[in-house]
């Protein structure tokens, strides 16, 4: 394979799951919300994508349209699941994501089963080499990541950000928000589940295909090694996190095709990732960069907040 | 759908109820012993473990090498399943989620961790045995006992649920580790104040939780085929027992067990005689699992203790 | 028999209690009053490692047993009754019990039992009753006689009276007093001013976390300053 061909690839997935990480970012990183069941998201995005450019629509109303339908079905779970308690809304969002999956796998008609589906290629001209694809790739998401970086990051160093973190550090003082507190959590969900379906959009785009066996809980937990391993509440955090684990993971593959190690390069990747996330949380729980801002006592945010509107 | 309902109709009259019913609390009693370990860590350390479903998995193939591998016969696999799980238990305790709660970790920290040590076990059993599925050896003959079909490996299973069970209540009420857990998982607080060494007695119970999701798995593996997705095919119902039962009751998951055993095969026939996938099976658990997080969740605990 | 000396204590790096000292000692009640969240529970529960304790020593016949945990301090026969949740809800009344005598070894618990069904009777009735079925009064009862059970030299008892009856109440306090002639030194925190000085020797008044007050129970109900401006009583 063109050398050059698998770097821009690494450089796709590591936009694309960038996206993914800052929207688990912030959710937990900023809101708190444990949501095992990011990949439920991710699905629902690429499958929206898939099914409408098979439609024939353009490529970017596809991506808005996978990214508000994600966002939807965030804002349709986040209305009963978030006033769970934590231990339940994870199990909740975890088993979600495989029905979903088990849906898509179940109902041929919908996509395939699990034959998967293919598509169009959305970006595609007359004698474009697969360089010029891969980079045109990297140009499509990159713009999207950026966007989407500067959307989460407006929103997290806002006034409304810093009351999400108050929520997350103190759930009791932020009882001072009443009802609201609910509100709060789903709108940071219902974003994040929207980025999350962008990435998927961008996931089915650049791979023309996808099938139910993409979307295993191992996504799920690799977003969630991103966000820790980069540091929770940190945007560039999740940036340096989705880098480091798709370079480890490819690193993994590397060594299966150059050094010649006995092992699946596939259970050895997935038997590092347990182990380093063991270890993190062992001894660096706050993740490699801290968190963007100081904290504040959350009381004192809660009351400026409630003063001010 | 109109058209199919004296399809339907028709289906539903040929269903043999009682063999439904046995299926049932066969379902029940796999689901019995894989939830009574995850129901009682769960209330002692406050946390759902997903590995849990690793420790199924290990078992069956624990017990698989001992019993198919190594040729030592099916009974062995039991001892092999038991201590195997029982073992990786103990050390998950002591080695991650002991050191864990005592640096303070938050519950997602746990949880999370929990997922990772998942994926360690699932993928090192993925290179021990590769990850297409194998089946035991043995075959197991399956008679008639008046219009309900059984094979002896059900028969065993239910032998050993009940085994369990009966020595479970035992240890549970009769002996001062047993009591100490049901207390300590109520309240861990007037426990320590009783002078219960809260640690020793979590260990016991993870390191007895894990070994009986060994046997759960050795049985779920003895009658479908192993693979090292093994444990994580039943974790949602294993949960959703769990729940429905009342996290830490034991009495409860026995009730829950054979609800949702029951759901699930009454559901199967329903969603056959409609035409719809079984693969939907695991969704009934799902919807039970939610219906009670909505509605009581509690759980049964209530009722049970 | 335990003495606290300047203990400052409270929660993460909160500090709630600020250089109080009390004693207790053989066969002797003391008294902790104090309105909400002055710290009563926090003091308490700082001696036996149940809450931080910054600053301060505390010696338990005559050794110092300074930041002891929990379960070490039962072992030495020092018992505590929380507030709130004070008996394990999905274990019977009997098994309550059980659990009190957790750490004793000696061949004596099938007596102490009896013996405790012989001071509340109104136990013994419900003994395969689960502690989460009882009534607030049984609960109360179940909860000291839980304290009981760990044959203490002395017990702490956090609001024993909270939210009961005067009937339960005359009881309780009665069982309290059946309790303290056997020997056992008691400290009992209420809110209930007037209960608390009429059954103890001696009281400490806890304000915001300080000692205000202290000494003879008699001598400060009836001095008139103290009953105005600390205990809220009519002169
Ligand atoms: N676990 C805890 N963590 C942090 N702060 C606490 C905790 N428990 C109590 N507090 C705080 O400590 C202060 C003193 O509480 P404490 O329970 O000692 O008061 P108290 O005198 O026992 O009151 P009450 O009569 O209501 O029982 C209160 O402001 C309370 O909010
Ligand atoms: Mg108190």
């Amino acid at each position: 394979m063109d050398p050059l061909i698998y770097i821009l690839d690494i450089i796709v997935f590591v936009g694309i799951f960038a996206i993914v990480a800052l929207s688990l970012n912030l959710e937990y990183g900023f809101a708190g919300l444990g949501n095992f069941g990011k990949v439920a998201f991710f699905l629902t995005g690429a499958y929206t994508y898939a099914l409408l450019s098979q439609i024939g629509l353009p490529f970017f109303l596809c991506l808005i349209i996978a990214a508000l339908i994600s966002a939807s079905i965030g804002f349709l779970i986040s209305l009963s699941a978030l006033r769970l308690r934590e231990d339940y809304l994870a199990i909740v969002t975890l088993t979600f994501g495989e029905i979903l999956r088990l849906v898509v796998k179940a109902e041929h008609w919908i996509a395939g089963g699990v034959w998967g589906i293919t598509m169009p290629s959305a970006i595609s001209w007359a004698g474009a080499s697969p360089r010029m694809m891969a980079a045109a790739n990297i140009g499509l998401v990159y713009f999207c990541l950026i966007l989407g970086f500067i959307l989460v990051q407006l929103v997290s160093n806002s006034p409304y950000g810093r009351v999400l973190r108050a929520i997350r550090e103190d759930e009791t003082a932020a009882e001072a928000l009443g009802k609201d507190r609910f509100k709060y959590k789903a709108q940071a969900f219902m974003l994040g589940s929207g980025l999350a379906g962008l990435g998927g959009g961008l996931f089915a785009q650049y791979l023309r295909f996808i099938d139910p066996y993409m979307f295993l809980p191992t996504v799920t937990f690799s977003v969630w090694i991103m966000v820790i391993i980069g540091g929770p509440a940190n945007n560039w955090g999740a940036l340096l996190g989705a880098t480091l684990v798709e370079l480890f993971s490819r690193g993994t593959r590397i060594l299966k095709d150059y050094l010649l190690v006995p092992i699946d390069p596939n259970n050895l990747q997935y038997i590092l990732f347990g182990l380093l996330i063991v270890f993190i949380l062992l001894y660096r729980p706050q993740g490699l960069l801290k968190e963007s801002q100081v904290k504040t006592k959350a009381l004192e945010v809660i009351s400026r907040w409630k003063k001010h509107s | 759908m109109g058209e199919r309902l004296p399809l339907v109709i028709y289906f539903l009259s040929m269903v043999n109820w009682a063999q439904v019913l046995f299926n049932s609390s066969v379902t029940g009693c796999i689901y019995l012993i894989s939830a009574v370990g995850l129901t009682l860590t769960y209330g002692l350390s406050k946390f759902p473990n997903f590995a849990h479903a690793e420790f199924m998995t290990l078992g069956a193939y624990a017990g698989y090498f001992l019993a198919d591998q190594l040729g030592l016969g099916f009974p062995s696999a039991f001892v092999a399943a038991f201590i195997a799980s029982g073992i990786l238990g103990a050390l998950s305790y002591r080695g991650i989620f002991q050191p864990l709660a005592k640096r303070g970790a938050s519950l997602i920290h746990l949880m999370v961790a929990a997922i990772g040590l998942g994926f360690v076990i699932r993928h090192f059993v993925g290179e021990l045995w590769g990850w297409s599925p194998r089946s035991f050896k043995v075959t197991w003959s399956a008679f008639d006992i008046g219009i309900v079909r059984v094979s002896d490996l059900w028969l065993w299973l239910i032998f050993a649920a009940l085994a369990m069970a009966g020595l479970m209540h035992l240890l549970l009420t009769k002996t001062k580790i047993g009591k100490a857990i049901r207390g300590t998982s109520s309240n861990p607080e007037l426990a320590l104040a009783s002078g219960v060494n809260i640690n020793r007695v979590t260990l016991v119970t993870w390191l007895v939780g894990a070994a009986l999701a060994g046997i759960a798995g050795l049985f779920r593996g003895a009658g479908t085929r192993l693979s090292p997705m093994l444990g994580w095919d039943i974790l949602l119902p294993t949960f959703a027992v769990t729940i429905l039962g009342g996290i830490g009751s034991f009495y409860g998951a026995i009730a829950a067990a054979f609800i949702i055993g029951l759901a699930e095969n009454i559901g199967v026939v329903f969603l056959t005689s409609f035409g719809i996938s079984t693969e939907y099976r695991m969704a009934i658990a799902f919807l039970i699992l939610i219906i009670t997080l909505i509605l009581r969740p509690g759980g049964l605990a209530r009722m049970f203790r | 028999m335990l003495i606290a000396e300047n203990i400052d204590a409270g929660y993460g790096d909160v500090v709630i209690v600020h250089n109080v000292s009390i004693k207790v000692g053989k066969g002797e009640t003391i008294a902790i009053v104090g309105p909400n969240g002055s710290g009563k529970s926090t003091l308490i529960k700082s001696l036996l490692g149940f809450a931080c304790l910054f600053r301060g020593r505390v010696f338990y016949q005559g050794k110092e047993i300074t930041g002891i945990t929990p379960d070490r301090a039962v072992a030495l026969g020092i018992s505590y009754v929380p507030q709130l949740n004070n008996v394990f809800v999905n274990l019977t009344v009997a098994e309550n019990l059980e659990m009190g005598a957790y750490i004793r070894k000696d061949g004596t618990v099938k007596a102490d039992i009896a013996e405790i069904y012989r001071l509340f009777p109104e136990l013994e009735a419900r003994r395969g009753t689960w502690a989460g079925n009882l009534s607030g009064g049984e609960r109360q009862m179940l909860a000291i006689a839980r304290g009981m059970m760990t044959n203490p030299k002395v017990i702490l008892l956090d609001e024993p009276l909270a939210s009961l009856s005067p009937k339960s109440t005359s009881l309780i306090l009665s069982k309290i007093e059946k309790i303290r002639d056997s020997g056992t030194a008691i400290v009992i925190i209420e809110q209930n001013v007037k209960k608390a000085l009429d059954s103890s020797q001696r009281s400490y008044v806890l304000v915001d976390g300080t000692c205000v007050l202290e000494g003879d129970s008699h001598s400060i109900l009836s001095d008139e300053t103290a009953r105005r401006r600390y205990l809220g009583l009519k002169a």
